[in-house]
């Protein structure tokens, strides 16, 4: 009986809040959301990384991700023995919708979300996210790591996200074919033969001509474009601007070129087929993260020693990554502050992340020391991988060579992945990229009627 | 014996005809059953028509995020969308179709609309209404949304217009049978071809969908079938081969329903056949 | 006596259709006037929505290239795939009940798997089934030694569409084959025997029999595959969806239909008040049409 009564107290004071309810995000963070930790008077204390507030945590965490921060559960249990994390896997491309349905029905958003770095800028844009800059949790972001920073702030500077780890990438290859058509299989040699896109389309040639065909150098053009777009800063829009032909056109015309050199073949992103490829013999070299060879290359290919990775030609670039944000209207930001803060701001999370989860940090302090990354891996014929993506990658990425988030990167990479999909069907790579381009607006306006050419 | 291969020759397109679409309908099925049977990274190695054997290790895979939970919510979910909607659709079926009152010709008009509207423009809606009566991260979502269903009260309305006659509904209540009694004991026992067919499509829907649970269920013990198949292989691998094992070993308990209830629909069609 | 007897009568049918439209009033027509409102909003799903009056409607008839190209491609699936599925389903439901009435439920369980198969597994097998270089499709056509075997399917405009086409028939036409089965049951045998005697054929026999008794049944499949095919949603999104890096409505937005769209909208570029807007024009198109044909086939009934 007593239950029934509550339905009905709650159904009319719900109908009442209904009227309120379109005022919104904002008030409903005030409604819901703790009293802010009396401790703002800390306002003189902005640089230091022990703030009070998630010192003492309790309570319950729910944490919606993709990854495994599930591995770190009992090193967190016993840091935070007050806390429980409840962990929801939810799968990268189902991430987006899963907010925005929450958020639209006023449902309970969880305490953290780990953003991924595709829809960063799409869900950054939503001014949902707990501003970390500021009280009371005045993270400082110059901890991080340079080739993070980017990616994890909005446009003024913000932090509304901590970076989970840096995500250099390199090229990789498989050592038996460029012995074969290169004649080597070192890695600093090859570097200095391919340091530039050029250099592939002409040894690409030659490939091709040596092989009747059968060989080509890349598999496919998706992870090519990441790697290319993300060679660039020009961005996207400006204001509220379209400005596609600027930062597109270069991508573009590579893959074109490369295409019409016939160094590419057809195969897609993420593909079963791709996948497939990498235990073949006719595709030379693949762009490489550094969680690539435990979540991509390893999976799929499962000989010892076949492959090497050297530096890309053009410039590092990140590739994928997260980051924790913390929903205004989370229920226990306290708790939620200290988990993060230990996973991405603490050395000490460093260890179990690296030999665990086989994955970099974003802290910098942790790269001063030059012996912390450092794996020789039997699969890359004994070469260090991690510490050439630590030492020698890393230190060359900073803000004027890592591309920013955008709040449009979704629409942009859909657009793209169509016109991505022409030139594959092309012969011979025989497309107008302005056309192109020109598609690619066309996709982007209907989605974004604020934008404008 | 000349009529007889006489009497096959003409009836051969027939056959072929359903061989064909046989043969068309179960082969994406097959192949999905054989893509269960290989390694992920071997499915895309050349045209496999034969069961591979990794079957037991993409098993393994499958087992290890515990998919017996997902599979009783889901059942659970689906059996009782199943039996409500069978319920409701039959009693407005009944209403709208041996009686005249008045609003009739509205209702229907309304009922034809919503038939017409589309689910997904609802969850903004909905999930407001979910969250004011507390069923959030329960199972309850996924089953009220089936209670209501504008394609089950068509459905039912046309059937038992067409397949009652009223003479039998007349010379009952002329036996002075009470309204309720009419329908349980004469009605429901004749529409067991439609009930059947709609309790197995309520149940197939309910089973498959995807939308709704992913946007009311946030916790793992809520999760149904489809979502959990959703999360496996994680982060950055997709486990195709474990996803289509899992997805072939969901399809079961609905191939199950079908077979149990066909000879059902079977027996039910001849009893209404020979009652006439 | 008589009196409370009539007035009982004249109240029950009320009670019959009561909890169904308790229900729904509750768990749809409140939704459905809630994206009504909506759609003259720009709600992003998130804080506030301001009115914009028609501007979401007019937007999608002269800013929105895609949205347009959208109707066609849902008219084209329409006009195409579904007449075909219905008119396999017909054949299907009714070479099974005559010509193997023994294996009856096997041949419609076989047939009804299509139907059976959830969405995902059917966008995943046939991105496998029609993949470029190593689906079976291409395969076959090479091992039969055909000149342009090498077909991108998923890749041009044209084969896409061609491709949702066959997806579309093959998982529609077991579900048109069942209810149309379960539409044949109600006519009774005597009818056949009768003809029999008089020395029909099987298909004189379907012509001037089963037809006509069957249309309040087949003209609901044809009313319910309309507006299956008007919402279109699943099978265009699993082609595509069930892999990273593909565009979302194939190929130049070629396999885009409205309700893809309107997803797109509402639950992708968190325009809520968008997507609502496209759905109701969708609403208002099919309505019409459905009205006009619900009205030309009571008419043949009288």
């Amino acid at each position: 009986m007593k239950r029934h009564w509550k339905r009905i107290v709650t159904l009319t004071v719900s109908a009442v809040m209904a009227g309120a309810m379109l005022a919104g995000c904002s008030q409903e963070a005030g409604s819901n959301s703790q009293p802010e930790n009396p401790t703002v008077e800390k306002e003189s204390d902005t640089s230091s990384v022990e703030a009070e507030f998630g010192a003492s945590p309790s309570g319950e965490v729910t944490i919606w991700g993709w990854d495994e921060t599930e591995i770190l559960k009992d090193h967190l249990a016993e840091i935070y023995p007050e806390v429980t994390i409840n962990y929801v896997t939810i799968a990268q491309s189902d991430l987006p919708q899963k907010i925005q349905t929450t958020l639209a029905s006023g449902a309970q958003m969880p305490d953290i979300i780990q953003l991924e770095s595709t829809t960063r800028g799409k869900m950054y844009s939503l001014d949902c996210w707990e501003n970390l800059s500021e009280a009371p949790y005045y993270v400082d972001k110059n901890i991080f790591t340079v080739d993070q920073l980017p990616v994890s702030v909005d446009q003024d500077g913000n932090l509304l996200g901590l970076p989970m780890g840096s995500v250099p990438s390199a090229m990789a290859y498989k050592r038996s074919l460029t012995k074969e058509y290169f004649g080597t299989d070192d890695p600093e040699q090859l570097s200095k033969m391919f340091s530039t896109w050029e250099d592939y389309i002409e040894k690409g040639i030659e490939v091709n001509e040596k092989s009747n065909g059968t060989v080509k150098m890349f598999a496919g053009l998706s992870d090519l474009y990441n790697v290319l777009i993300g060679q660039t800063i020009i961005p996207f829009t400006k204001g509220d601007k379209l400005n596609v032909e600027e930062s597109l056109t270069p991508a573009l015309e590579e893959l074109t070129k490369m295409k019409q050199a016939g160094i590419v073949d057809t195969l897609e992103e993420g593909s079963p087929a791709l996948m497939a490829s990498y235990a073949d013999d006719v595709h030379i070299f693949y762009p490489c993260a550094q969680w690539s060879p435990r979540w991509v290359l390893k999976p799929n290919d499962s000989r010892d020693g076949a492959w090497g990775l050297m530096e890309l030609a053009g410039g590092a670039v990140n590739w994928g990554g997260g980051v924790y944000s913390i929903p205004k209207t989370a229920k226990n930001k306290e708790a939620a502050f200290a988990v993060i803060k230990w996973i991405t701001m603490n050395p000490e999370s460093a260890v179990p992340r690296r030999d665990e989860l086989e994955v970099f940090t974003a802290i910098k302090s942790v790269y001063e020391d030059p012996e912390f990354y450092s794996r020789t891996d039997s699969f890359f014929g004994g070469q260090d991988i991690d510490k050439m993506f630590a030492y020698t990658i890393i230190p060359k990425m900073d803000e004027t060579n890592v591309r920013p988030l955008n709040k449009y990167d979704v629409e942009v990479k859909d657009a793209v992945s169509s016109a991505l999909k022409t030139i594959n069907a092309s012969e011979d790579g025989n497309v107008d990229v302005t056309e192109l381009i020109r598609q690619i607006e066309t996709d982007i306006l209907s989605r974004c009627p604020e934008l404008s050419k | 014996m000349k009529s007889k291969v006489f009497r096959t020759l003409r009836r051969a397109p027939a056959y072929l005809l359903l061989l064909f679409t046989t043969v068309l309908a179960l082969m994406p099925f097959y192949i999905m059953f054989i893509m269960g049977t290989y390694k992920n990274e071997d499915i895309f190695k050349g045209l496999k028509l034969l069961p591979g054997n990794y079957i037991a290790k993409n098993f393994e895979t499958i087992l290890q995020g515990n998919v017996i939970r997902p599979y009783l919510n889901s059942l659970f979910i689906s059996v009782l969308s199943m039996i409500v909607c069978v319920l409701v659709s039959s009693l407005i079926g009944y209403g709208m179709s041996k009686f005249r009152f008045r609003g009739k010709k509205f209702l229907m008009t309304v009922l034809l609309a919503t038939l017409v509207m589309p689910y997904q423009i609802s969850m903004a809606g909905y999930m407001m209404e979910m969250r004011w009566f507390q069923l959030n991260n329960t199972l309850w979502p996924m089953i009220l949304v089936f209670i209501a269903n504008p394609f089950g009260a068509f459905w039912m309305t046309q059937y038992i217009g067409s397949a009652i006659p009223d003479s039998i509904i007349e010379s009952a209540r002329i036996d002075g049978s009470g309204e309720l009694r009419l329908f349980l004991t004469i009605v429901f026992p004749m529409i067991k071809p439609a009930t059947i067919t709609l309790a197995l499509l309520v149940f197939l829907w309910s089973w498959n969908n995807f939308l709704i649970p992913l946007v009311f269920v946030t916790d793992p013990r809520q999760y149904t079938l489809p979502i959990f198949i959703s999360t496996l292989g994680g982060a950055y691998r997709v486990d195709y081969a474990a996803k289509m094992l899992n997805l072939t070993l969901a399809t079961i308990p609905v191939l199950i329903f079908f077979s149990i209830f066909s000879k059902y629909l079977i027996k039910g069609m001849t009893i209404g056949a020979v009652k006439e | 006596m008589q009196r409370l007897e009539k007035r009982c009568r004249k109240l029950t049918p009320y009670f019959f259709i009561l909890p169904f439209f308790a229900a729904y009033l509750l768990f749809s027509v409140f939704p459905f006037a809630f994206a009504f409102f909506m759609s003259f909003t720009d709600w992003t799903g998130v804080g506030t929505p301001s009115f914009v009056g028609l501007g979401n409607y007019i937007r999608i008839f002269t800013q929105d290239a895609a949205a347009q190209k959208s109707f066609l491609n849902t008219f084209y699936f329409l006009v195409i795939a579904i007449p075909i599925e219905i008119l396999l389903g017909l054949l299907t439901a009714m070479i099974i009940k005559d010509f193997v009435p023994k294996a009856r439920g096997a041949f419609q369980l076989l047939n009804f798997l299509p139907y059976l198969t959830a969405p995902v597994a059917v966008g995943l097998i046939f991105q496998f089934l029609f993949d470029w270089d190593y689906g079976t499709v291409n395969q076959l056509l090479a091992s039969i030694h055909i000149e342009n075997d090498h077909i991108y399917w998923l890749g041009t405009e044209g084969t896409a569409r061609f491709v949702v086409i066959v997806v579309i028939i093959w998982r529609l036409f077991g579900y048109s084959m069942i209810i149309l089965s379960a539409g044949l049951s109600t006519i009774s045998e005597d009818l056949y025997e009768a003809a029999d005697l008089d020395g029909a054929g099987w298909f004189q026999k379907q012509l001037r029999i089963t037809l006509p008794l069957l249309k309040p049944i087949l003209g609901f499949v044809c009313v319910i595959s309309l507006i299956n095919g008007f919402q279109l949603f699943d099978d265009p999104y699993m082609l595509f969806a069930s892999q990273a890096g593909q565009p979302f409505g194939g190929p130049n937005n070629s396999v885009l239909t409205v309700m893809m769209n309107m997803f797109q909208a509402s639950f992708m570029n968190f325009q809520m008040g968008y997507g609502a807007s496209i759905a109701y024009t969708l609403f208002l198109i099919i309505f019409i049409f459905s009205m006009l044909l619900t009205r030309m086939m009571r008419r043949e009934d009288c």
